[in-house]
């Protein structure tokens, strides 16, 4: 249970959300926006967490669309159901290397990876991407599509792109609800690959350090454009992370082992250091990252 | 906008039937339903998400009960394991030992039950993610594996 007293209010538009909450503010109280609230409250269990006031978004019309053929995906929408838009496809989510065409599919592996299936009945796509957590998986193909944020708070609404307003964690203003995400669907569809044994355009590789209900080690997705090699990455740093350098690594000529390499030594230059904690070395971290990139490479190039 | 103070009067409801409930609006709904409403079937084991033990149906969904709040189920259809009776999924679970202790059970039998309801005959991979949702100490899971393939044979399309 939330060990303090707490006021629940549940919003049924943008609009009654973000007034809630700038209300709460003006009489003195904390408040925070509640999704599927795994988060909060194992963390408000363990004294981690406080506010005086719970706001749910899950019954806003904007936060629960998901129409990710349009490139929409409100921040309600659940883990699973990201999940199980692409099982008929025959994709399976979680752990697998997978080579996988679509973006859809994309969603569906990243998502698929973070906890277990019932948490993820829970979890929801906005609660995942805004938590205190380092890993926050689900956020990796948007990175990747270069998504767009769509934000609402006192001072009005906005739209920015998500790898300005995710900036290690994501940079709201006080009162600020990530109701959605939103990308060019046709900007994201997958390059045609010349290779007979792979599928086109996207690879994921999730490492964790036991079984596959864990927090990761590394975790890495890419995606192949016309420009090139896309990549983004969780658990390796404290933070998901889509590197503009590292990028410019993997997209030069050479052997995947070197350009991956090359690609991890440019993240940790850019202040991205691959962490260690108890699950495992910074050693081991760089050294599963490296092999993963390698690997995405391989699996998503046309042979020259 | 729905507003519900500390402590919260409202209506949840368990296993077809209407409940009334007076609890603070921060309790989660595995504690509303063994402390108020007296179902003790749903276990809290680690209360972090973890074992799986707290499962419970909303919705007909596997959901964890030790991180919901009990609010937030306000207006689903709630399904313990006191409302599940003489399933397949149970049957199987006798026939095939799939239990020692029991305490992880209840969460398993409605795990099984929810997967087999939209799974008629789910593959191996499919059936072990949903599986891996919970935890066993006692058993080493070949019971409850055995059980649940049994249930699956069998077909578990039965409604309960």
């Amino acid at each position: 249970m939330i060990p303090f007293d707490a006021v629940y209010l549940i919003a049924e538009t943008l609009d009654e959300a973000v007034t809630a909450y700038r209300e709460e503010l003006a009489a003195g109280r904390s408040a925070r926006y509640f999704g599927g609230g795994t988060e909060i409250v194992t963390l408000a269990r363990g004294n981690k967490l406080h506010a005086e006031v719970f706001i749910d978004y899950k019954r806003i019309p904007e936060c629960r669309r998901f129409e990710p053929q349009a490139g929409y995906i409100g921040a309600a929408v659940r883990l699973n159901q990201l999940v199980d838009a692409v099982v008929a496809d025959g994709v399976k989510a979680g752990g697998g290397a997978v080579a996988a065409g679509g973006a859809l599919a994309l969603l569906a592996l990243c998502a698929g990876g973070v906890a277990d299936r019932t948490v993820r009945n829970s979890i929801t796509v906005g609660g995942n991407i805004a938590g205190q957590l380092p890993y926050r998986e689900a956020v990796l193909p948007f990175l990747l599509f270069e998504a767009r944020a769509r934000v609402v708070g006192p001072q009005g609404a906005r739209v920015v792109p998500l790898r300005e307003l995710l900036v290690k964690r994501l940079q709201l203003a006080e009162g600020e609800l990530l109701y959605a995400l939103e990308w060019d669907p046709q900007a994201v569809a997958a390059v045609p690959t010349a290779r007979i044994d792979s599928l086109a355009g996207h690879f994921y590789r999730r490492r964790t350090a036991d079984s596959r209900v864990d927090y990761p080690l590394v975790t890495v997705a890419m995606m192949r454009t016309k420009a090139g090699i896309r990549a983004a990455l969780a658990g390796a740093c404290g933070y998901p992370v889509r590197s503009a350098a590292a990028e410019a690594a993997l997209n030069e000529p050479g052997a995947p082992g070197e350009r991956a390499a090359a690609a991890v030594a440019a993240l940790e230059a850019e202040g991205a250091k691959v962490r260690a904690d108890h699950r495992a070395s910074a050693d081991y971290r760089r050294a599963l990252l490296v092999s993963a990139l390698a690997e995405g490479l391989s699996a998503l190039e046309v042979p020259k | 906008m729905k507003r519900f103070n500390s402590p919260a009067s409202y209506t949840l409801r368990v296993n077809g039937e209407e409940r009334a409930v007076v609890a603070a609006a921060g309790e989660t709904l595995a504690h509303v339903l063994r402390r108020i409403l007296g179902l003790t079937g749903t276990k809290i084991g680690c209360e972090n998400g973890d074992c799986g033990a707290c499962t419970v149906l909303v919705d007909g969904v596997p959901t964890k009960s030790c991180y919901t709040l009990a609010l937030d189920a306000a207006d689903a259809e709630i399904t313990t394991i006191e409302g599940l009776s003489d399933t397949p999924v149970q049957r199987a679970f006798l026939a095939e030992n799939g239990f020692q202790c029991g305490y992880c059970t209840s969460g398993f039998v409605l795990n099984a039950h929810a997967l087999l309801r939209k799974h008629h005959q789910p593959d191996p991979a499919t059936a072990r993610e949903w599986l891996e949702s919970n935890l066993c100490r006692c058993t080493g899971y070949e019971g409850i594996a055995r059980a649940v393939d049994r249930a699956a044979a069998r077909g578990s399309t039965t409604t309960q």
